[in-house]
């Protein structure tokens, strides 16, 4: 038998940069979206972030949940998307079920909205995603999410016009095959191996766990990346329909001293300083919603909110 | 007693002369002022007093006052504050930790968010809000006069530093130019104590009228001036419990 009846993730999958956290940037923010969801409580926060690696399994749910990028997966996304694009039905897996999937992350559970929306647009044809192993996987809270992930996006549309994605529980259900060498595809796939290989190499080696942002960095977590960037190739239709799911707004009251305090404390950069004593200017593509600016707001100026 | 490092300031010994406040720049290497911040972690409250014939002039020298009970220190929001007490009683501040939001500023007593519009005349924080990075001069690729004078960019690249006399010291919380965005503040030149000299400021008065020490160590200097003369703090009202005390007002002048 092998491991892969047991095998889950672990820490090593999760890329933690603690200076993005919202607790470490204001120690009153009461974020905990991370610890909430968490299925085997390995999140604590009374000290600051910190993750208990004896209890991680690598789910990566804390991942799709977290605004800001303090936790991310440890892996390259772009190379895990241009795997699945070599193939016309591509399966995407995880660590369990390795052995017919295309394309891999450690854990399903890490598929956030974006993430699939990015998908649903990058490829063609059909995605399934192999669910195959949940059963019995410790990480197999993460399921009713994504179920209730993929159900949202297709209430607001936003997996119109863009491949199928359909959730396959049972083996049955898995078409998988492997890269096919025919005459015919063999240039197609010889182009788009060197376009793998170069984003392999380009991407580097990031093995660390770790990652250190300067506090008074910014830094654009990487769910909100690739939403821009599928945002930037889509019709102005479907822009409309992304920004009523994913965007936000801000007011400020009269009471706004125009001390920049949310400027400097806003971990993505969506709040700019016009001058020194006015009300700052609002990036919206830059703002991921945590919130922390109407939090850390002393004179309750700053209100934020869904753009629908 | 835990260690606390203070100061003393006679000022009967002072004469205004300044050699602190420059020995302090060269030091820590503090841009010129700019955008309402002064960057002098070591400057002066100048006061002119009376009308003839009773005039009175006083200057008294000013800088973080290490208080014990340090405000910017409680107002710091980020988790594992960026403004933190050392072992030693030092108010120091990390520049990696620090996000610029200047609540420090703001909750510090002797600091005002701009000095001009604030009318202060001094803050012993300051922050480096514009959108320049640190020491404009020495970036300028402008030269002063056409065809004549080498820009401010030259001379710091020929000389291989930012600004032409960096004082390049190293230090685990701070780097020797404080980046763009970030607050910065008097922190008793720990890089030199650690080494066991005294602050920049208190080596170069040529009065000694600055003395540095434990103050919680009864046979230190400043503690032995503090028990024979009666020291004065400033803003003491304010119970920050600051730890730079004068010694020595002259009695002419109006009270400090």
């Amino acid at each position: 038998m092998t491991d892969s009846e047991t095998v889950t993730g672990n820490m090593d999958d999760l890329l933690v940069d603690s200076s993005r956290c919202l607790r470490m940037r204001y120690s009153e923010s009461g974020c905990r979206r991370c610890q909430d969801i968490c299925p085997h409580r390995s999140v604590k926060l009374e000290n600051g972030l910190t993750i208990n690696p004896e209890h991680c399994c690598g789910c990566l749910l804390c991942t799709a949940v977290c605004p800001v990028g303090a936790l991310e997966q440890n892996n390259d996304y772009s190379v895990c998307v241009a795997q699945l694009s070599r193939v016309p039905e591509p399966v995407l897996g995880c660590n369990r079920t390795k052995e017919c999937s295309n394309g891999i992350l450690a854990c399903l559970g890490g598929l956030s909205e974006e993430h699939l929306v990015t998908l649903s647009k990058s490829l063609s044809g059909k995605l399934t995603l192999n669910m195959s192993r949940c059963s019995g996987c410790p990480n197999s809270a993460m399921l009713p999410y994504l179920r209730q992930r993929l159900a949202l996006l297709l209430g607001a549309g936003l997996l119109d016009g863009g491949c199928s994605i359909f959730m396959a529980e049972s083996a049955q259900d898995i078409n998988y095959h492997d890269e096919s060498v025919g005459r015919r595809s063999f240039f197609k796939s010889f182009r788009t191996s060197l376009f793998q290989s170069a984003v392999v190499i380009l991407s580097g080696s990031n093995q660390q766990a770790e990652r250190r942002t300067e506090y008074a960095g910014k830094r654009l977590p990487l769910r909100r990346e690739l939403l821009n960037n599928t945002r930037n190739n889509s019709s102005q239709e479907f822009v409309s329909r992304m920004q009523k799911h994913f965007d936000y707004s801000v007011s400020f009251a009269e009471t706004c001293t125009g001390c920049q305090g949310c400027v400097a404390i806003c971990p993505t950069g969506a709040l700019q300083a016009e001058s020194s004593d006015t009300i700052p200017n609002f990036i919206q593509e830059l703002c991921t919603g945590c919130g922390l600016c109407s939090e850390f707001c002393l004179d309750g100026a700053l209100r934020i909110y869904t753009v629908e | 007693m835990a260690k606390q490092y203070g100061m003393v300031i006679d000022l009967q010994k002072c004469v205004g002369c300044g050699a602190c406040a420059l020995a302090c720049k060269t030091e820590n290497n503090t841009q010129a002022r700019a955008n309402g911040q002064t960057f002098n972690w070591a400057d002066f409250i100048y006061r002119e007093e009376g009308k003839f014939p009773n005039p009175s002039y006083t200057a008294i020298p000013v800088l973080c006052n290490h208080c014990a009970d340090a405000p910017c220190v409680k107002a710091c929001p980020v988790k594992n504050k960026a403004m933190y007490k050392t072992a030693d009683g030092i108010t120091m501040h990390n520049d990696e930790r620090c996000i610029g939001c200047r609540r420090c500023q703001k909750a510090c007593p002797y600091s005002a968010t701009d000095v001009i519009k604030d009318n202060a005349a001094y803050s012993v924080i300051s922050c480096n809000n514009g959108t320049a990075a640190p020491h404009a001069a020495s970036r300028d690729t402008t030269e002063m006069i056409k065809g004549c004078t080498a820009s401010g960019a030259e001379t710091a690249k020929a000389a291989g530093a930012v600004i032409p006399n960096q004082n390049k010291y190293a230090h685990p919380d701070y780097e020797s130019i404080r980046k763009q965005g970030l607050v910065e503040k008097c922190i008793f030149c720990a890089h030199r104590v650690a080494k066991g000299e005294q602050p920049n400021c208190v080596a170069a008065c040529p009065a000694k009228a600055r003395i540095f020490g434990d103050v919680n160590d009864a046979a230190s200097e400043p503690a032995k001036l503090l028990k024979k003369y009666k020291p004065m703090r400033l803003k003491e009202e304010k119970k920050t419990r600051p730890n730079v005390a004068y010694i020595r007002a002259f009695k002419g002048g109006g009270k400090v």
